[in-house]
């Protein structure tokens, strides 16, 4: 869990633009350790954008981005392994197996051996575990490109449409997932357009319009953890 | 047991994390130093090794960087022997140049897919993000090319020593030493111009473009001393040629290790 000291990620005055496109205009953010934060606001708003900041990914044109403490881009990179980021993309290799995959990223994050399989019934992957990832649906590959991005155990979660393709019991079997994360001490943002599965579980809400924050709502609840 | 969890919040209730009120986001930034992990070294090659053998597995699935590639270049050095005088006394400067040629081209189509392989579904992205410094992943890369350039050298050479009927003899040691070094050069300066080219929509044609102009001295030394060792010259006759491959390697290795983490950056 990341100390008290700093917050678990902050952007002050971050500006990022690509091209003539402006996704971040001087944007202030600051999020607690342990908090759940649902980014929301429509399309273009810059929400991926502040995940892939806050994931090192990108560097911004202007201000800072700190993450526990850290600039991402130039951290030691033990702090990256303390970071899970789901983007757009699985991230996953179309001719490699969902096992082949999970196993290749669990080696490179160095999970312990029981990350794989406790991901894989956490987020229902036994059936497609030995298929390529090329022949999945779209919902399954989502599946598994979250075993792959939360594998590590990772305690900053950035998550971009977590929920995007899953049917009815993966959308409940993943807020379960995210709520045992956050009562791990984890702090996930999770950038949403439907705010329904997460309704119970975050603690935040922030809405970005135009690149800045338009709204910025808090949802402090009592998490019910436990079986 | 049920066990409540009260989940902190930061706008509204400063007073219960007051380091993260807005004064915190209004006063110093808390910077901490960067720097390297104990034991990061053997950590990184492990990684490299883990990203290299990643390549290979995809290779044994695909054939592409192999397989496709090496059936291209042996069509250039096949249509070449036809094409070009290979009777003359300087035949074996036109094998070299030949063999230089098929390998360029082929080296460059290789790592040009292979990179593709990991813009495909944002895998460098997630690849970017193990703990581990990221010149350990072009290292990785760059081992799996160098190793699917080398296969397909391995191809290359005896058909070319078949149909241009030149003796390599005592310039074996001279034809090796400017193999292994120019390919270390052209496989390392095509890795790292292929992490450029795969942002762009032209990827295909800007990595030949891009690379070409950076290894006109490697394609000179590397064909010069090719040429020598299918005289039968020796590796001793020839230094200057093999000194400026190592130059142009360590220059190469140097800026790719030193730029690749830019420019994998948006």
């Amino acid at each position: 869990m990341a100390p008290d000291r700093y917050p678990a990620v902050l952007f002050r005055a971050v500006t990022k633009s690509y091209g003539p496109v402006r996704a971040l205009s001087t944007l202030d953010l600051c999020v607690a350790a342990g908090s759940f934060v649902a980014l929301t606001g429509g399309n273009g708003t810059g929400k991926s954008t502040v995940l892939r900041l806050a994931g090192g990914l990108s560097r911004p044109d202007a201000g800072v981005v700190r993450v526990d403490g850290w600039d991402p881009r130039t951290a030691p990179p033990r702090l990256r392994g303390r970071v899970g980021l789901l983007t757009h993309d699985s991230g996953l290799y179309p001719d490699l197996t969902v096992r082949e995959n999970l196993v290749l990223y669990g080696r490179l994050f160095r999970t312990p051996a029981g990350a794989v399989p406790d991901m894989v019934e956490a987020l229902d992957l036994g059936a497609p575990l030995n298929r390529p990832v090329r022949e999945l649906s779209r919902g399954t590959r989502q599946r598994a490109a979250l075993a792959r991005a939360l594998l590590h155990g990772p305690d900053i979660v950035l998550l971009d449409e977590p929920y995007t393709g899953l049917d009815a019991g993966a959308v409940a079997r993943l807020t379960a997932l995210l709520a045992r994360i956050l009562s791990d001490g984890a702090t996930i943002i999770a950038a949403l357009h439907d705010l329904t599965p997460v309704d119970g579980v975050r603690t935040r809400l922030v809405e970005l319009a135009a690149g800045r924050i338009h709204r910025d709502v808090p949802n402090p609840v009592a998490v019910q953890v436990g079986p | 047991m049920t066990t409540p969890v009260t989940m902190p919040d930061v706008t509204t209730t400063p007073a219960r994390i007051p380091v993260l009120d807005q004064a915190t986001i209004a006063g110093p930034v808390h910077p901490r130093p960067g720097g390297r992990v104990p034991g990061g070294v053997r950590a990184g090659l492990r990684a490299a090794g883990l990203v290299a053998a990643k390549d290979l597995r995809l290779e044994s699935r695909t054939h592409d960087a192999v397989g496709t590639v090496g059936l291209f270049a042996l069509l250039i050095l096949v249509t070449a022997s036809f094409a070009l005088p290979t009777g003359g006394p300087d035949r074996a400067g036109i094998a070299a140049g030949t063999l230089w040629m098929a390998i360029l081209f082929a080296s460059l189509l290789g790592i040009g897919r292979t990179q593709a392989l990991e813009s495909e579904e944002g895998c460098l992205d997630a690849l970017l993000l193990a703990p581990v410094a990221r010149e350990y992943l072009f290292l990785g890369k760059l081992a799996a090319s160098l190793l699917f350039t080398v296969a397909v050298e391995m191809a290359l050479v005896p058909v070319l020593l078949l149909l241009m009927q030149v003796p390599v003899g005592s310039g074996l040691a001279l034809l090796l030493a400017a193999l292994g070094l120019g390919t270390l050069g052209l496989v390392g300066s095509g890795c790292l111009f292929a992490v450029i080219a795969v942002r762009t929509r032209m990827r295909q044609a800007l990595l030949p473009a891009l690379v070409m102009p950076v290894a006109v001295p490697l394609m000179i030394a590397s064909v010069q001393a090719t040429g020598a060792a299918l005289t039968g010259a020796t590796v001793g006759a020839n230094m200057h040629w093999l000194a400026l491959l190592v130059g142009f390697d360590a220059m190469v290795l140097l800026v790719a290790v030193l730029a690749f983490p830019q420019l994998v950056e948006e």
